[in-house]
C-alpha cells in the first residue's frame, strides 16, 4: 500500500486497541466540525465554445466570425445524361450457312459405248489399236449409271444450289444430240434433264441447272439416253477403245433448307457494324468506363458446337481490346444450348466516334460465329437457328467527352434551412456581413447562372426580408473548367457573386436571425452552343456546385438575447455528505463586453422536478476604454448560500440548466468579440463539514 | 529483560517457568490525552476542547509507542535455593512494535478547524516523520552466575514483518481566496514494505539481534543489573518500495471544459492525486538498525521485608524516546497479593505514575498487572502517557 501520511492505518488500530483495553467504554465515533474552503469546479467559456468548430474561425486580427455555408444546388452527372442500357439482338438461320462443293466424274469409254453398239460397236472393238475410218454411230443409249456421294452428304434439301453437267469428249469423233438425265436413285425423283446438240471431239461441253426446291440424294442415278456421231467422215483416225466421253457433275452455292451432310469449317455470322449508345441526350466522342457490364446471352438449336468471337476494338483497357471468346455446345430445337454471361468493362476507354471516327456515340464492334468442319454427316436444317444477344449494362462514365449540349436548368422556389443562427433571439444588429454565392465548375462546358429570388425568413417571428440587390436576376457567367488532355487535374471555373453592405441590405436580412433562406436559381450549359467542337468534357463527382457563403463576423450590438442551456450533469464524485451549510460562490472573470444575468438551475430530472438548487446573478461586461478590445477581465461573483438539505439535494442533481440574458456594453454600440475572450468560471465552496 | 530483578525467591525445588507478558510503553510529550480519549470515547470535540488539544502543542511534536508480547520457557539448573540465582536456559518467541512520529501543530490544527482559516495564507507542516517497525523474534539464551555476578547472553534470529520510514521535509498548503484552488508543496520520501507481507512470521525481513545482561549483587539487599536489548539489525528483502515526491500541486476541482456541454464533476481521486504526486518505485531492500534499548536496573529485594522496590534508567538511542528513569515500589500485602505503586519520567511522555499488583498462587501461577500511567489517563490535559504491563507466569 502506498503512504503519504506518517500514520499508517495498521498504527493507529494498533494504540487504538491498546487505548481500548484501557478504555473499554466507547459509545459513538468522535465527530468534530471544520470549516473548508475548496474549488469544486472550474471552467472556461469562450467564443468558441460555443459555435461548432465547423463554423467559427478568427481572423487575423482575431475577430471572431462565424462561417456559415450551405450547397444551393449540385449539378450532378446524372443531370446531363445517362447511358441507357442497350441490346443488339440478331437471330442467325441455317440458310446462311454453306456447304462443300460437290464434283462426281463418270467417265464412259469407247470401248464401252463399242460394246452397246451391236455391229458397228464390234467393228470398233475389233479395230482397236488401228486406224480406220469410223463410221456414224447412232443413235445409241447408255445403261443408267449409279453415282454415289454418302461421304458428304445423304440428302439435301435445297432452297437453292447449282449443278454444273460437263460432258468431256475424248474420243477421236464428235457426238451429237447428246441427252441426259440426272435422278435420284432411290426414289427416282428427276433432278434434270438436260442435251448437249454436238460435243465435238477433244472438246468439252457444260451446261448448268438449278437444284432450287430439289431434293437431292446421295445416291443418284445418271442416264445418258441417246447419243449420236456422225463418225470420222470418212478420214481414218486411230481407235483407242480406251478414249471416253467424261461426264462431270459439279453441285455448288448450296442453300439447304434441310441437309444430312459433312459440313466444312466456315464463319456462320460476320458482321462489322457501329454499336450505337441510344437515347443519349449529349453527343459522346469518348467515355472513360467506371463501371459497368456487356453480357452476353447465346442460344442455339444447332447440333454442333459453335465458336463465338465477339470484339470492341474500340474498347481499351491497359492496351488490350476487349473480346469475347466463347464456345456454344451443340443443341436442338428442344433443347437449345444456351450461354448467358456478364463481363465487367470498368477501366475501359471507349472510342465513341464510329468506325470512321466522324460520328459519335458509336463505337465499331464484331460478331463472328463460327463452325468447325464437322468430320461426320450432321442434319441442320432451316428451322435451326442461333441467337446473339449483346448488350451494355448499367454503363457509367468516370470521364466523357464530346458535346454536352445545350440545356435549361431551373431549381426551385426552394429554401434551406439558416440554422447557425436559431438559438438567437433578442435584437440584433448586424455589421460587415458578407454573402458570397460561390459557384465552381468543374465541368468542361460553358454555363450562365441567374439567381433569381432569395428572401431570408424567421419562422419564429414571421418576419420575412427580401434580399436586395443589383447584382441578382441577371445572368453570371460561368466559364468552363479545363484538363490535362482527358486527365485530371481540373482546374474548374470559378465565379463568385459577392453580397455586402455596399450593394446590398444582407445585414438587416440577417438581423432578423432567419432560420430558412428562399432562393430559386436558373443555370444554362453551354449557351453558346457546341463551341469546343466536342471537347466538352465531364469527370465523374466533378461537377458544377452552387453554394452560399456567409461570413458574419461578431460584430454587432445585442439586446435581450437570452440563451438556455441544459447539460447533464453527474455529481457523483461530489462527497459533500458530512457538509453542513455554507455557501457556493460562483466566481466568473469576463472578458466579453457583454453583460450577462444568469440564472442556474440544478434539477434532478429537466422539466419534472421542482430545482434542487438555484442561483441568480449578474455578471459585468468587461469594459471598453479605447478602440475594439475590452480592457482586461471584470470579476462578479455570485453567493449562494446553501443548507445542508440543498447539499444533501445537489447530490442527486443531473441536470444544470444557465440561463443567461445577454446586452452588449455600451448601449447602443456595437462591440466586437475577439477569439482570445473568455470568461472564466469557478465555483467553489465554503461549507461547516463534519468529520465522522 | 533478560536477568529478572524480582524479589528474592525459593525455587522450592521448581525449575521451569514458562511466562506470558507484555508491555506497553506509548505517549507523547507534546500531545495531551483529549484527542485520544475522544478518538476512544466518541462525542463531538467542541471548540473549547479543539483548543485544548492543540494548547501545547508546537512546532515539533512528538508521538511514540513500543509494544512488547513475549512468551518464553526457562529451564533452571543449579543448587542455589534462590531461583534468581540459578543458572538457566530460556527459550523465547517475541513480537515487537515500535512505531514514532514527529509533527507539527499545524498539521492537528488543520484537522480539527480546516482550512478556511488560512484563505489566502499558505500553512506550512513540514517536518513530519514517521517510523514504525514490527517483528518477530525467537531467542535462545544462557544465563550463568560467577559468585556474585551473572551474565546473559542471548542470540535471535528476526522475523520482519512490516516498517515503514518516512519523512516530509516540506510540505506547505495555500488556499486561494475564495478556495479558487489549493496548492499542495511537497517534498519526503517513504520507505516501507510490501504490504501483502504483513503477517506474522512472513519474514518480510530478516535479522539477527544479541540481548546481554549482567547483574551483581552489590548488598544482600540490592542488586545492580546492566542491559542491552535488541542489539541488531534486520534486513527487509525486496521488494521494498520508496515513495518520492518532490513537486507543486495544484487542486482546482473538476475542470469542465465546456459548460455549454454535458459535464461531469469528475474529481480525481485520492489514489488519482496521490499518484500525481508520489513517485513509487521498487528497491531492492532496505536495512534498519534495531531500536536498541540500553538499562540500568537498581533492585532492593529484602528476603524477609514486605517492601521491595526496582528503580531503571532506560535510553534507546537514535529514537524519540528519552532517557527514561522508572521506579516501583511493592508492599506485600497478604502472602500471595503485592500491590505497588510506581512513577516515573522521560521515555515517550513527560511523566507517569501509576500503580501495580501481583498475585502468587501455591508459588505457581503468578499474575502480575501493572499500569504505570494510570494517574495521566486520569488527567486528559496533561501530556499523554500509557505506560502498562501484564504477565502470567507458571512455576513447574
Amino acid at each position: 500500500m502506498q503512504k503519504i501520511l506518517p500514520l499508517s492505518c495498521n498504527t493507529i488500530l494498533y494504540i487504538l486497541t491498546i487505548i481500548f483495553i484501557f478504555n473499554c467504554c466507547q459509545r459513538d465515533n468522535p465527530s468534530w466540525n471544520i470549516d473548508v474552503l475548496a474549488p469544486i469546479a472550474k471552467g472556461k467559456l469562450r467564443i468558441s465554445d460555443i459555435a461548432p468548430d465547423s463554423l467559427y474561425k478568427a481572423d487575423s486580427s482575431g475577430l471572431a466570425h462565424l462561417y456559415f455555408e450551405r450547397a444551393l444546388y449540385n449539378l450532378s452527372v446524372d443531370s446531363f445524361f445517362a447511358i441507357s442500357d442497350t441490346t443488339v439482338a440478331k437471330s442467325f438461320a441455317i440458310d446462311s450457312l454453306r456447304l462443300y462443293t460437290l464434283n462426281i466424274q463418270y467417265p464412259l469409254t469407247l470401248g464401252a459405248i463399242a460394246r452397246q453398239s451391236g455391229p458397228v460397236g464390234a467393228l470398233i472393238l475389233a479395230l482397236h489399236g488401228s486406224t480406220f475410218a469410223i463410221p456414224a454411230i447412232g443413235p445409241l443409249s447408255v445403261p443408267p449409271v449409279d453415282l454415289n456421294a454418302d461421304t458428304l452428304f445423304t440428302s439435301m434439301t435445297l432452297d437453292d444450289g447449282k449443278i454444273d453437267v460437263r460432258f468431256e469428249n475424248n474420243l477421236p469423233v464428235d457426238i451429237t444430240d447428246v441427252r441426259f438425265v440426272l435422278k435420284n436413285a432411290n426414289n427416282g425423283l428427276k433432278l434434270l434433264e438436260g442435251n448437249f446438240p454436238i460435243i465435238r471431239a477433244n472438246t468439252a461441253e457444260s451446261q448448268t441447272f438449278s437444284l432450287s426446291g430439289l431434293t437431292v440424294e446421295s445416291k443418284l442415278t445418271v442416264e445418258v439416253s441417246n447419243f449420236s456421231s456422225p463418225g470420222s467422215g470418212g478420214k481414218p483416225v486411230l481407235v483407242d477403245t480406251s478414249n471416253s466421253i467424261i461426264a462431270a457433275l459439279k453441285v455448288y452455292d448450296l442453300r439447304p433448307s434441310k441437309a444430312t451432310a459433312v459440313w466444312p469449317a466456315q464463319n456462320i455470322i460476320e458482321q462489322y457494324l457501329d454499336f450505337n449508345l441510344r437515347r443519349l441526350s449529349v453527343k459522346l466522342k469518348f467515355a472513360k468506363i467506371k463501371s459497368g457490364k456487356v453480357y452476353l446471352k447465346l442460344l442455339s438449336t444447332i447440333d454442333d458446337t459453335l465458336h463465338f468471337y465477339y470484339s470492341l476494338p474500340g474498347a481499351v483497357k491497359n492496351g488490350k481490346g476487349f473480346d469475347i471468346r466463347k464456345d456454344l455446345a451443340p443443341g436442338t430445337t428442344l433443347q437449345p444450348s444456351a450461354i448467358y454471361e456478364e463481363y465487367d468493362f470498368s477501366g475501359y476507354d471507349l472510342d465513341l466516334s464510329g468506325s470512321n471516327k466522324d460520328t459519335f456515340n458509336a463505337t465499331p464492334n464484331s460478331i463472328i460465329v463460327s463452325i468447325d468442319s464437322t468430320g461426320i454427316q450432321k442434319t441442320f436444317s432451316k428451322a435451326d437457328n442461333i441467337l446473339v444477344e449483346l448488350g451494355f449494362k448499367d454503363l457509367k462514365p468516370s470521364y466523357a467527352k464530346g458535346y454536352l449540349g445545350m440545356d435549361t436548368f431551373t431549381f426551385g422556389p426552394n429554401f434551406t434551412s439558416f440554422d447557425f443562427l436559431k438559438d438567437l433571439n433578442g435584437k440584433f444588429k448586424f455589421s460587415d456581413i458578407q454573402l458570397n454565392v460561390d459557384v465552381e465548375n468543374k465541368i468542361g462546358a460553358d454555363g450562365s447562372l441567374i439567381i433569381g429570388q432569395v428572401a431570408a425568413l424567421n419562422t419564429i417571428t414571421g418576419q420575412q426580408l427580401s434580399l436586395t440587390s443589383s447584382e441578382l436576376n441577371k445572368p453570371l457567367g460561368v466559364s468552363r473548367a479545363s484538363d490535362q488532355n482527358g486527365f485530371p487535374p481540373i482546374l474548374p471555373g470559378k465565379t463568385s457573386l459577392q453580397l455586402d453592405k455596399t450593394n446590398s441590405n444582407i445585414n438587416d436580412c440577417v438581423s432578423i436571425l432567419p432560420d430558412q433562406l428562399n432562393y430559386a436559381l436558373t443555370l444554362i450549359t453551354n449557351p453558346n452552343g457546341n463551341v469546343s467542337d466536342y471537347r466538352d468534357f465531364v469527370y465523374d463527382g466533378q461537377l458544377l456546385d452552387i453554394r452560399l457563403k456567409m461570413d458574419v463576423p461578431l460584430h454587432f450590438s445585442i439586446e435581450n438575447c437570452s440563451l438556455l442551456d441544459t447539460s447533464d450533469l453527474n455529481t457523483s464524485g461530489l462527497n459533500l455528505q458530512n457538509a453542513i451549510e455554507g455557501k457556493l460562490y460562483l466566481k466568473v472573470e469576463n472578458e466579453f463586453p457583454l453583460d450577462s444575468d444568469m440564472e442556474i438551475k440544478f434539477e434532478e430530472q429537466a422539466g419534472l422536478s421542482q430545482a434542487l438548487l438555484e442561483a441568480a446573478g449578474r455578471i459585468n461586461a468587461a469594459e471598453i476604454v479605447n478602440g475594439d478590445r475590452t480592457t482586461g477581465s471584470k470579476t462578479s461573483i455570485i453567493e449562494i448560500p446553501v443548507t445542508q438539505d440543498q447539499v444533501n439535494k445537489l447530490k442527486k442533481a443531473h441536470i444544470v440548466i444557465f440561463k443567461t440574458r445577454f446586452n452588449t456594453r455600451p448601449d447602443n454600440r456595437q462591440v466586437k468579440i475577439f477569439d482570445d475572450y473568455a470568461m472564466k468560471l469557478s465555483l467553489t465552496a465554503d461549507l461547516k463539514y463534519k468529520i465522522d | 529483560m533478560a536477568s529478572s530483578l524480582s524479589a528474592q525467591e525459593k525455587s522450592g525445588g521448581k525449575n521451569f517457568d514458562l511466562k506470558l507478558g507484555s508491555t506497553l510503553v506509548a505517549g507523547s510529550p507534546d500531545a495531551n490525552l483529549i484527542f485520544f480519549h475522544k478518538l476512544v470515547a466518541g462525542g463531538n470535540i467542541n471548540d473549547e476542547e479543539k483548543s485544548d488539544i492543540l494548547k501545547g502543542l508546537g512546532n515539533n511534536n512528538r508521538i511514540g509507542a513500543m509494544i512488547e508480547t513475549q512468551l518464553y520457557g526457562r529451564f533452571f539448573s543449579g543448587s542455589n535455593e534462590h531461583i534468581e540465582r540459578k543458572n538457566y536456559y530460556q527459550i523465547v518467541v517475541r513480537d515487537f512494535y515500535w512505531g514514532e512520529a514527529d509533527f507539527n501543530r499545524n498539521l492537528v490544527d488543520l484537522i480539527l478547524n480546516g482550512n478556511k482559516k488560512y484563505e489566502n495564507k499558505s500553512v506550512d507542516l513540514s517536518g513530519m516523520k514517521f517510523k514504525d517497525l514490527r517483528f518477530q523474534t525467537f531467542e535462545v539464551g544462557r544465563y550463568q552466575r560467577f559468585g556474585k555476578m551473572g551474565f546473559y547472553g542471548g542470540l535471535g534470529l528476526i522475523s520482519g514483518q512490516r516498517f515503514d520510514d518516512a519523512r516530509i521535509d516540506r510540505l506547505s498548503i495555500f488556499t486561494a481566496p475564495l478556495g479558487e484552488f489549493i496548492d499542495l508543496s511537497m517534498n519526503g520520501n517513504a520507505h516501507y514494505s510490501k504490504s501483502s507481507m504483513n503477517r506474522f512470521f512472513s519474514f518480510a525481513g530478516i535479522g539477527t539481534s544479541f540481548t546481554l545482561a549482567a547483574d551483581i549483587d552489590i548488598h544482600r539487599y540490592w542488586n545492580l543489573g546492566l542491559e542491552v536489548n535488541r542489539l541488531g539489525f534486520i534486513q527487509f528483502g525486496k521488494p521494498t518500495r520508496l515513495a518520492t515526491a518532490d513537486t507543486t500541486y495544484r487542486f482546482e476541482g473538476a475542470v469542465i471544459n465546456n459548460i455549454l456541454d454535458s459535464f461531469v464533476l469528475d474529481f480525481k481521486s485520492p489514489d488519482d492525486i496521490r499518484n500525481d504526486i508520489v513517485h513509487v518505485s521498487d528497491q531492492p531492500g532496505y536495512r534498519m538498525a534495531l531500536p536498541s534499548g540500553f538499562k540500568v536496573k537498581l533492585g532492593y529485594f529484602p528476603s524477609n521485608r514486605r517492601l521491595s522496590g526496582c528503580a531503571s534508567l532506560e535510553w534507546i538511542p537514535s529514537t524519540n524516546f528519552r532517557l527514561a528513569l522508572q521506579t516501583l515500589v511493592d508492599y506485600k500485602l497478604l502472602p500471595i497479593l503485592k500491590v505497588g505503586i510506581s512513577a516515573g519520567t522521560g521515555g515517550y511522555s513527560v511523566w507517569n505514575a501509576g500503580a501495580g499488583a501481583e498475585l502468587r498462587l501455591l508459588n505457581t501461577l503468578i499474575i502480575r498487572a501493572d499500569l504505570q500511567s494510570a494517574f495521566n489517563l486520569i488527567s486528559a490535559e496533561r501530556p499523554a502517557s500509557w505506560i502498562a504491563s501484564t504477565s502470567v507466569k507458571v512455576r513447574l
